[in-house]
């Protein structure tokens, strides 16, 4: 499912209200499978190019601008293919490999290319690719369950959440944590080589 | 907190005003962006004009390799070695060439990004704006208001509350210490925008500077009222920032508005408030939410002169405007003059007490249209307003809705308590003006009844307990004139004409006086 439309899902900014949903997350084995996120980088004109991210970060939120930033390592090699495309958008794959070949993808984020910042060490070249958007509202009624809830929070702000990143979840929707119920009002997603997890919380009417 | 110019409008202290975001810093990163992507292309330009000589060199000596092998004798081939390590040097020289080519690049890549975010940073908006008190005449720059610290939410300019500052005796100036300046996220450097965004919700919380509040009481004689706040939240996470013990009430809060204070507000206006110090026990009203009231000294708004001959007048308020005797000079057909007395209605001297001079402005305004008045011994009466005290300027016609009680002949009353309330510390004697013609004036006896201040009770009826059945307490009560030309007489029966409740403020008992008019025999 590289580089296409992955099932059941859509990107963040284009989640579709009434689209049919299949739980496919529900079949993986984490034994048996391999998870991984990329990144996309796509112009109108030119073909979309995969560019290995050592970490990305977002935040997903109806209402407000969600913000998505990935960074990319050993940069020097993608600086033409990022230049070229730098007028389009990056979007951020999680993606399952299983031990047949297949992956399985959910777009978690996607945004355009509003700014870069080009960081260099003594031996290191990064980029990072960052940018706002406004999403559209989701389709409501889906409840998912919060896996490996890390630590939960209630302040005036409402109730937050620190878990296991969902493959489907967004604002809108429905989440279940603990004992909770909590009214998704944004995603906070934190992803680098040692740790992922999610901030999921609801704002106070 | 904010810096607006004016663009048009004032009237009713409505504007269109355009929000001057700080925008120098943003212009003169932008230049600065402009001038530094010119120097990372000459950059680049230098960077590849010298890896085309290195690729020049390299083809060079690969080329005088491929001689040197094509002239080479069998098993040796003179300085090739030295033709190779070379090569090797020119092709690593490219190589890091490409590297260096790549940053600038990439870094060119960086500012061209950063110089089209910050381009695209929106155009100032405008919106209409309330100035916060009734001045319509500001223009130019100004000072604005931003309730609850904060004009944006996330980067979409949607305003929450922007105001005009007062603009009265120049309040309205823009001062960048106290007003400070919007400067949009987008247009900060990270940093920036993290440290303003962290310390939001705490400046919101604990450093106010302006709120709304809802006045529920008013000390007009003070300048001060009562309010409770509006509850606001943050943008930040929704976070609550009033604080709990506040509880959104303040009591003794000054009112500080154009040059009269607290005399346009009433209870329920939602008004601007701003904590002096920033400092939530410091609130003092500077003024409205919106729609300002204007600064109106109504003052006297117009003079009412009710002169009588022969009788006396009573206002059927619910206070007596009633003051004299005033002893005037009528003209007589023989050219002569003659002396009559009557007495006025007016209004004079400003009344201390806000709170009694709003309510006669009202009885004024009342009196103009819908006089309610009683004049005793069935004599007439003249209405005149005019310019200043001792200027009646113009007869008035009675309008209609005037409500006149005349009452000629006899009548009896009940008092219950007494009517009447001297304001003689408040209100200016009665004046005289003009010299009508005597012919004009009633020529009955001129008689002048005691002004009434005591408590009595007169009742003298046939069949008390029909009227008492009739005239209760609950019962819209009473007009009041007295009337008898014989006070000495007893009063008889009549039929009761007309009742008109009375229930003055500061009085200790509500006052009903009923009267009843004589029968036609």
């Amino acid at each position: 499912m590289l580089n296409s439309a992955p099932l059941n899902t859509g990107p963040i900014n284009a989640l579709e209200s009434g689209e049919a949903f299949v739980d496919w997350s529900a079949s993986i084995d984490p034994a048996t499978s391999q998870t991984y996120y990329a990144l996309e980088v796509i112009a109108d004109s030119l073909s979309a190019v995969r560019i290995p991210i050592s970490s990305w970060q977002a935040t997903i939120q109806a209402g407000r601008a969600s913000y998505a930033q990935a960074v990319i390592p050993a940069a020097v090699q993608w600086v033409d293919t990022i230049e070229d495309r730098s007028d389009g958008e990056f979007i951020v794959y999680r993606g399952v490999r299983f031990a047949n070949g297949e992956t399985q993808e959910s777009t978690l984020a996607r945004a355009p290319i509003q700014q870069i910042n080009f960081d260099r060490g003594p031996i290191n070249v990064t980029m990072r690719v960052s940018g706002y958007a406004t999403i559209p509202g989701s389709a409501q009624g889906l409840v998912r369950t919060l896996r490996n809830v890390r630590s939960q929070s209630v302040s005036s702000a409402g109730t937050r959440v620190r878990c296991d990143i969902d493959w489907f979840l967004r604002p809108g929707h429905t989440a279940i944590a603990l004992d909770s119920e909590i009214s998704v009002a944004y995603i906070n997603y934190y992803v680098n080589d040692s740790d992922e997890y999610m901030d999921v919380g609801e704002r106070a009417s | 907190m904010g810096k607006g110019r004016i663009v048009s409008g004032g009237t009713n202290g409505l504007y269109t005003v355009e929000l001057l975001h700080n925008r120098d810093r943003i212009d003169a990163e932008i230049e600065f962006l402009a001038a530094q992507l010119s120097e990372l292309q000459a950059e680049l330009d230098a960077l590849n004009t010298e890896r085309d000589d290195l690729v020049a060199q390299r083809n060079a000596i690969a080329t005088d390799i491929d001689t040197a092998i094509a002239n080479a004798e069998e098993g040796e081939i003179p300085g090739v070695e030295a033709l190779l390590a070379e090569l090797a040097q020119v092709s690593a020289q490219i190589q890091s060439q490409d590297v260096r080519i790549a940053l600038v690049k990439g870094r060119r890549l960086e500012s061209r990004k950063r110089k089209e975010m910050l381009e695209s940073v929106p155009a100032n908006p405008q919106q209409q704006a309330w100035c916060a008190d009734f001045t319509e005449d500001l223009t130019g720059e100004v000072a604005t208001v931003e309730v609850p610290a904060e004009g944006v939410v996330g980067q979409f300019l949607t305003w929450r509350r922007a105001q005009i500052r007062p603009g009265h005796s120049g309040r309205a100036t823009y001062n960048a210490a106290r007003d400070g300046q919007m400067f949009h996220r987008q247009g900060q450097v990270g940093y920036q925008a993290y440290f303003n965004a962290a310390i939001l919700p705490g400046v919101q919380r604990w450093k106010p500077q302006y709120r709304i509040g809802v006045i529920t009481s008013i000390s007009y004689s003070a300048d001060t009222c009562s309010l409770t706040i509006q509850g606001e939240d943050s943008s930040a996470q929704s976070l609550i920032i009033d604080p709990p013990d506040l509880q959104y009430s303040k009591t003794g809060v000054p009112i500080e508005y154009m040059d009269c204070n607290s005399d346009p507000f009433e209870i329920g206006d939602r008004v601007l408030v701003e904590f002096q110090g920033r400092d939530w026990d410091q609130p003092k009203v500077i003024g409205f939410e919106s729609n300002p009231r204007e600064c109106k000294d109504d003052w006297p708004p117009v003079y009412y002169i009710l002169r009588s001959r022969g009788e006396e007048i009573y206002n059927n308020g619910q206070y007596d405007l009633r003051f004299g005797p005033e002893t005037g000079t009528c003209s007589t057909d023989g050219g002569g003059t003659s002396t009559y007395t009557g007495w006025q209605m007016i209004l004079g001297t400003k009344p201390t007490d806000r709170a009694l001079r709003r309510y006669l402005v009202a009885e004024l305004s009342t009196f103009r249209t819908h006089a309610s008045l009683s004049v005793v011994g069935g004599g007439e009466y003249e209405v005149w307003e005019g310019d200043q005290l001792q200027n009646p300027t113009a007869k008035v016609a009675t309008p209609v809705g005037y409500d006149i009680n005349t009452f000629g002949g006899d009548s009896f009353s009940i008092k219950k308590n007494i009517y009447g309330r001297t304001m003689a510390g408040d209100i200016a004697p009665i004046i005289t003006g003009g010299t009508p013609p005597c012919d004009d004036l009633p020529t009955d006896e001129i008689w002048t009844p005691p002004f009434l201040t005591a408590t009595e009770t007169i009742f003298d009826s046939q069949d008390e307990q029909e009227f008492f059945d009739f005239f209760s307490p609950g019962m819209p009560a009473t007009i009041m004139v007295e009337n008898s030309d014989e006070p000495d007489e007893p009063a008889r029966v009549y039929a009761l004409t007309e009742a008109v409740r009375i229930a003055p403020i500061g009085f200790a008992d509500e006052t009903y006086l009923v009267y009843r008019q004589q029968e036609e025999e």
